[in-house]
């Protein structure tokens, strides 16, 4: 053994001989044995347990010794049985350490857990931990050898009455050659090897040792996530991560988990860390436009997305609104009708910034990919509207009215339109009908023509999706829409009222009646939020409350028109299973 | 501190690895060896270890002033209490506690030898006839950190002082301590005079057989045990004989005791004269102010 290897093995031989030796002394000190605590044995302190030939023993062979522990068996109140435990003491110590080695090695085994600066110290950490665990599990084996001066020589006399307790422990020359001769013969190997195997069994793997293999921790993120656990995922990715700081798709399914959960900034963290180590892979700009977008920031959404068609990747949908509540590890699915919303965004984003030419191209590529889209047909007659060619305006709008019949918006659009064409009447039965919608009565002056309308929104084309759903009794997908307006905008009534009716016409309606409440809460004075709730509290059997709503929605709808900031709110789609 | 005990022991080792070889196989060089490993460490256990041979080459007096003079040199409780050992065995118990005076005055050494030599300069101060008084006893009773050596002698101080004293019951419960720590042949005696009084034969031969005393003075040890035995069963006639050997064997202990087995079994030694003490032991002792 080379000197050098020996210096290494020193400090944990040390430790775990001052360990051993440690533990008889305090025991036989704890059941009334001075003796070793008068020797400042009782003590942790390696140079008082170290014998110096032991220790010249360590360097120049492959074991060493301590001093030995002498105790005294007349101090004791029961002397057979406590210099039992005095002398089990030692290598149950050496047990306790190679427990302790395992619960701390649980902490050292993720090299990169402190980043990378620190990552060599763990792992050189993790490694002494082994070394020290399997050393003392070898001192606990070779101790119970009942040969002096090992402990197995006191401890197993006294098991047996005949015996008389091993004082002198020193053991004699014919015992040191037969301590010599047993592990020269290497008749203590294939014991020594099964407890040491043992022990590794229980070890924590380094990660650093699995990086070669197949840490799998990745993977199983990935299959946590498509089963939406995404605890477990962000763990496993976690887990990656503390592994191999170098893995990107460990940073890139944390991104993802965390975009799940709604933790936007750590996400764009997570997903831009991926970006640095691995650039060119289009799945990360694609999340990361996803992360932007939902952040409010476009322009780097844009950007990335941009990136994503450069590196070959498809175009992402910024359908992020409407993304399913998990989505698979890879990338969630993208669909015509949702990048169309994305262009939705964009002619709004045009509009605000007075560019029409640039809004009427973004709705018309949300067109060309949604023909039915309402919102999209909206937007390019507020275009038209602002540039004051009406003709065309009329023309959208009406198209609009056609795809989605009962959006006041529209109808105001249009009572404008028909206002500034001067064709009263008809602007006059619009606003009315708009009114009768819920929304603020136009105002169709001509001292107050309004300069700005409002603007289809993503939300709202969303909400009108939603709504376009349950027409088509496809109530998950509304659920779906709802979920990604609420998402997006939680002080939208319409979209907590669109929900609500979701739930109530499949007969969820203990989900509806909170969606129904928070409707009301946020808009108090819809009379339809309100029939929508009596109608709930009907089938939940809550009878005063079903009343006490139906009455105030009569009440309500007696008062007049609803404030502008009413959202559209379609009919019912369908009757309430329980009648009223 | 230890870098520089670990640099002495590296140098000592080839003195150690020849030595221990060649005590076996060539006494007189393998005692040399073993000797000049002490100048080498200064460890106090070598230099007891180098005035044992000195004891054995040159005889206890060379012994006892080498031993002082490194004690002076080099003091430490071990060695001091090392010469003070050899003192006592040699009856000058003078020396014996000046010696013990001075190892006190340093932190306590593993083996104990300090305490050892302080209990048994007690034993060897005690007038013959009496025991070591109760108030000495107890000061080393109530410590629990005595050396095993010290805890046996304890043990068997209190043991033989219950037989002497005829409370056989107290001795059977020192006796069955020191058997389950030990088999201590002086034990297997007071058993098996315990289980003769009791009746229990088997038994009582069974502890006798037991009672192996080893070394040269094996023989006169059992014949002193024998003495105090007969003594305590009644058998006067053997208790006289064994006495009268003792005499020889061991004079000493044979006078101190006499008035114990005078109590024991009154009548039993009588006639019989006490053997001369030895002049030089006389002289010895009355220079310390005197026990006899």
């Amino acid at each position: 053994m080379s000197i050098w290897l020996s210096l290494a093995l020193l400090p944990f031989l040390a430790t775990s001989l001052t360990v051993h030796e440690f533990a008889h002394a305090w025991s036989a000190s704890l059941l009334g044995d001075g003796f070793a605590r008068r020797n400042g044995r009782v003590s942790l302190n390696p140079f008082r347990h170290m014998s110096v030939m032991g220790t010249l023993a360590i360097l120049l062979l492959p074991f060493g010794w301590a001093k030995p522990v002498v105790v005294n068996p007349y101090n004791f109140r029961r002397p057979r049985r406590d210099f039992l435990i005095t002398s089990l003491a030692g290598p149950a110590a050496n047990l306790l350490m190679v427990g302790l080695c395992l619960a701390l090695a649980q902490f050292t085994r993720h090299s990169y857990a402190l980043g990378s600066l620190w990552s060599p110290l763990i792992d050189l950490t993790h490694m002494g931990l082994l070394l020290l665990a399997m050393l003392n599990t070898t001192l606990c084996v070779i101790n119970l050898v009942p040969i002096p001066p090992l402990d197995g020589s006191r401890i197993w006399p006294v098991l047996f009455p005949k015996f008389t307790l091993a004082l002198k422990g020193k053991g004699n020359l014919i015992c040191l050659v037969a301590i010599f001769a047993l592990f020269s013969s290497h008749a203590l190997d294939g014991i020594m090897a099964r407890s040491m195997a043992f022990t590794q069994q229980f070890f924590p793997k380094s990660d650093r040792s699995l990086k070669g293999y197949h840490p799998g921790y990745s993977e199983r993120g990935f299959a946590a996530l498509g089963r939406h656990d995404n605890r477990t995922a962000l763990r496993e990715f976690d887990a990656a991560i503390a592994a191999d700081n170098t893995d990107s798709e460990a940073y890139y399914g944390r991104a993802h988990v965390l975009y799940d959960m709604l933790h936007h900034e750590q996400a764009l963290a997570a997903v831009t860390r991926a970006i640095e180590l691995t650039g060119d892979e289009p799945r990360y700009y694609q999340l990361r436009s996803y992360i932007y977008w939902e952040m409010g920031r476009p322009a780097e959404a844009l950007k990335d997305a941009r990136q994503v068609t450069d590196l070959g990747g498809e175009m992402p949908a910024f359908n992020a609104l409407t993304q399913p509540a998990s989505r698979p590890a890879t990338m969630p699915a993208t669909g015509p009708a949702t990048t169309a919303l994305q262009h939705l965004h964009f002619g709004y984003d045009a509009i605000e910034a007075k560019n029409y030419t640039l809004a009427k191209r973004e709705y018309e590529t949300a067109m060309v990919i949604d023909p039915h889209l309402a919102s999209a047909f909206y937007g390019r007659a507020l275009a038209f509207y602002y540039e004051n060619d009406l003709a065309k305006a009329l023309q959208d709008v009406n198209k609009a009215i056609e795809l989605s019949p009962r959006n006041g918006l529209f109808l105001t659009l249009r009572a404008y339109i028909y206002w500034s064409m001067g064709h009263e009447a008809q602007a006059h039965e619009d606003a009315q009908r708009a009114e009768d919608l819920g929304w603020q009565r136009p105002i169709l002056t001509w001292a107050k023509q309004p300069t700005t309308l409002p603007v289809a929104t993503v939300e709202m084309g969303l909400l009108e999706k939603g709504y376009q759903a349950i027409r088509n009794e496809d109530y998950p997908a509304a659920l779906r829409e709802f979920d990604a307006v609420i998402a997006a905008d939680k002080q939208l009534a319409g979209a907590y009222y669109g929900r609500a009716l979701a739930q109530y016409t499949t007969a969820h309606y203990e989900k509806a009646l909170p969606d129904a409440n928070r409707a009301i809460e946020l808009a108090p004075r819809n009379a339809t939020y309100f029939t929508l709730r009596s109608y709930i509290h009907k089938v939940l059997k809550h009878e005063m409350l079903a009343k006490e709503d139906a009455k105030r929605a009569d009440e309500l709808r007696s008062m007049g028109p609803q404030p502008a900031t009413a959202p559209n709110r379609p009919a019912p789609a369908s009757r309430p299973t329980t009648a009223l | 501190m230890f870098l520089i005990r670990w640099g002495r022991a590296i140098l000592s080792l080839p003195l150690r690895v020849l030595g221990w070889p060649l005590f076996f196989v060539c006494k007189p060089v393998g005692r040399e060896l073993l000797k000049a490993v002490w100048p080498v460490t200064r460890f106090p256990k070598d230099g007891a270890f180098a005035l044992q041979m000195v004891v054995t080459q040159q005889g206890p007096a060379v012994a006892i002033e080498t031993g002082l003079a490194w004690a002076q040199r080099w003091p430490s409780a071990h060695l001091w209490a090392m010469v003070g050992a050899m003192a006592l065995d040699n009856k000058q118990l003078k020396l014996a506690g000046q010696c013990l005076q001075q190892a006190q005055a340093y932190p306590p050494d593993a083996e104990g030898l300090v305490d050892i030599l302080d209990f048994h300069l007690q034993m060897r101060s005690t007038p013959p006839g009496e025991f070591v008084p109760e108030e000495t006893m107890q000061r080393f009773l109530q410590r629990r950190d005595l050396p095993p050596h010290l805890g046996k002698s304890l043990e068997l101080e209190q043991l033989w002082k219950a037989i002497l004293l005829r409370q056989f019951e107290l001795a059977q419960q020192h006796a069955q301590k020191i058997l389950e720590i030990e088999s201590a042949p002086s034990a297997h005696m007071a058993m098996g005079l315990i289980h003769a009084i009791n009746g229990q034969t088997d038994q009582s031969r069974r502890h006798f057989s037991q009672a192996v005393f080893p070394g040269p003075k094996g023989p006169s040890l059992r014949l002193y045990y024998e003495t105090v035995v007969n003594a305590a069963m009644g058998n006067a006639q053997a208790g006289r004989d064994c006495f009268v050997r003792l005499q020889t064997a061991l004079p000493d202990d044979a006078r101190n005791v006499k008035p114990h087995l005078e109590q024991l079994m009154p009548g039993m030694l009588q006639g019989i004269e006490d053997e001369e003490p030895d002049i030089l032991t006389l002289i010895d002792d009355n220079s310390e102010g005197g026990q006899l």
